[in-house]
């Protein structure tokens, strides 16, 4: 066989491995995804924590990030994650923050204790092409203190010159997440606490 | 000339400066820290007093200048640091039973314009302050050293039992402050002389409460004044107070009271209604704004008002600078409208070492007679 055919042969060889190779993630993303995936630019979240005394707390962060990726099958179904780093939450007083993060939320343990990652993000109603401001609940499941578990809440979700702005909220038992009740000196923090999640997310073709 | 003297010396001493300026118990400056009710702080559900061993514990580990532990180190045991009752010195001694010393030693400069100036070292405190709880119940007692002229006599003005359900629901019994508005330190603000909620205006009553994570209310009723009762003095009236707070935000609150006084010997009956605002636009500075209208028959006017502002700011860990504008005002008496300025400052160095300087500029606005106080006053909570 002269030498150009053989070249020829293993080229193709290489290309057919390569395709075996790649066919799980291609079977995963592409052939459900939008080409405009959402990108978060900027963004926060609060956590309201009730106090056992009455009244309560809020505590925050700016460290989000994460990417979703609108599916065409499903309009109102996203891949992809929104993810929050929880060493980063903030109460406004130190020692309170310390508790948090290394008592409770055990940021120390490492992979799935670092992060607050949501995902599985489905919207009640998709969001339409020709409205500037949308409201619907919707569906996601939160991993948080190594476990997982789905939540449901309210979203909305407005198109600007920045981008699409979107602010969701949602309530979660911290108990079902396996979180040691917070309690100092006789103070503690309800089970339930609110999540108001912020942020203004571009699309991928853009600037 | 000499009457209206003797009349704007009159207004201004009511205005209760020269008597005796300032107290430092509960704090709404801490609104900008996220704290919006008292009880995460102080027993009593209207603020000041003993603290809970939560309240001792921040007063190290937050607001203290130089008291916190060292970055990266556990805090000691709250029941032993120099945050507990006399430095940890009883260690654990005391069990469940809680118990503080308030001492107040305070020097006061007060001069009235045209007039003299006058001078006075006093101790404004001197209690002994105890709480024991047991499941829902509290048992709450403070006894010391009432001020009374140059003098001071052994009094107990704060005493009673309170149950707290876990379901917010609360009572409390005995001799307490009811509450109405927003409780400043400086007990002689316009407010709350206007009110009569001074720092000796305790009554024997009950209280209801309903507490959730985003609402209060707080009902009082009672026979009247405690030392007008103990007294038989004839100036003891029932007394019906309410009070309704909204935390909009955890760090935006509005407060809605209402108080009646009935008939006594020494005045007649009265109302009032309030509204104050918190706001703290960022964890180092707070702002109350508030408005309150007393309705009393009365010679002269029937309509007593009172607008008061205080913004706190921190500059500096456990350094606070305070600017609080008030004005006394009546319906149909321009002898009744006094101008208060008052510049502070609170120092807290270590924990439950408060230093208090404050000046207090008062006008009254038809002569333009004023004074000027200035308090300095060291405030340890062992």
């Amino acid at each position: 066989m002269p030498k150009q055919h053989w070249r020829i042969v293993l080229t193709l060889v290489a290309l057919c491995l390569l395709t075996v190779s790649f066919q799980p993630l291609v079977s995963a993303l592409p052939q459900t995804v939008d080409a405009q995936s959402l990108i978060v630019k900027t963004g926060g979240v609060r956590v309201r924590c009730s106090l056992t005394v009455g009244g309560s707390f809020n505590a925050t962060t700016d460290a989000i990030s994460g990417r979703l990726h609108p599916t065409q099958s499903d309009p109102g179904a996203y891949v992809g994650e929104i993810s929050v780093e929880l060493d980063t939450l903030d109460t406004g007083i130190a020692l309170r923050n310390t508790h948090l993060g290394e008592q409770y939320l055990e940021v120390m343990r490492g992979d799935g204790f670092t992060h607050a990652t949501l995902y599985n993000l489905r919207l009640d109603e998709a969001l339409p092409h020709d409205t500037t401001r949308h409201d619907t609940d919707f569906s996601a499941t939160v991993r948080l203190h190594g476990t997982e578990r789905q939540v449901n809440g309210q979203t909305t979700l407005r198109w600007t010159d920045r981008g699409l702005e979107i602010e969701a909220e949602f309530a979660l038992s911290i108990s079902d997440y396996g979180i040691a009740p917070p309690r100092y000196l006789g103070i503690g923090v309800r089970d339930e606490v609110e999540i108001t999640v912020t942020f203004t997310a571009t699309t991928d073709d853009a600037p | 000339m000499s009457v209206i003297r003797r009349t704007a010396t009159s207004m201004l001493l009511s205005a209760g400066v020269l008597a005796t300026v300032g107290s430092a118990t509960a704090e709404p400056i801490y609104l900008s820290k996220q704290y919006t009710r008292c009880t995460t702080c102080h027993y009593s559900p209207t603020g000041g007093g003993l603290l809970t061993p939560y309240g001792r514990s921040l007063s190290k580990e937050e607001l203290s200048t130089f008291g916190r532990s060292p970055a990266g180190t556990t805090p000691t045991d709250p029941g032993s640091g120099e945050e507990a009752f006399l430095n940890g010195l009883l260690g654990k001694a005391l069990g469940p039973v809680q118990l503080g010393v308030d001492l107040r030693p305070s020097h006061l400069d007060f001069t009235f314009e045209g007039v003299g100036n006058s001078q006075r070292n006093f101790l404004m405190n001197a209690d002994l302050l105890g709480a024991y709880q047991r499941g829902a119940w509290t048992f709450y007692g403070q006894m010391g050293r009432k001020l009374e002229g140059d003098g001071g006599t052994l009094n107990s003005y704060e005493h009673w039992i309170g149950y707290q359900a876990t379901n917010g629901l609360g009572v409390r019994v005995g001799r307490y402050l009811p509450a109405y508005g927003v409780r400043f330190a400086d007990h002689t603000a316009f407010n709350r002389t206007l009110m009569g909620l001074t720092q000796y205006d305790q009554i024997y009553g009950a209280e209801l409460s309903f507490t959730t994570d985003r609402t209060v209310l707080q009902l009082s009723a009672g026979p009247g004044r405690a030392d007008s009762l103990i007294d038989a003095e004839g100036g003891s009236a029932p007394l019906f107070s309410g009070r309704f707070q909204v935390d909009l935000t955890t760090r935006t609150a509005v407060v809605f009271s209402g108080l009646f006084r009935g008939d006594s010997d020494r005045e007649a009956r009265s109302h009032a209604g309030g509204v104050a605002i918190g706001f703290a636009p960022t964890t180092r500075l707070t702002t109350w704004t508030g408005w309150d209208t007393r309705f009393q028959d009365h010679v002269v006017s029937d309509r007593t008002h009172v607008f008061l502002h205080q913004t706190s700011f921190e500059a500096y860990r456990g350094l606070w600078l305070r600017i609080s504008p008030q004005i006394h005002w009546s319906d149909d008496s321009p002898l009744n409208t006094i101008r208060r300025l008052v510049l502070g400052v609170d120092f807290l160095p270590r924990t439950h070492w408060h230093v208090n300087l404050s000046y207090y500029h008062d006008r009254l606005a038809f002569t333009g007679v004023g004074t000027k106080t200035f308090l300095a006053q060291l405030h340890l909570y062992l």
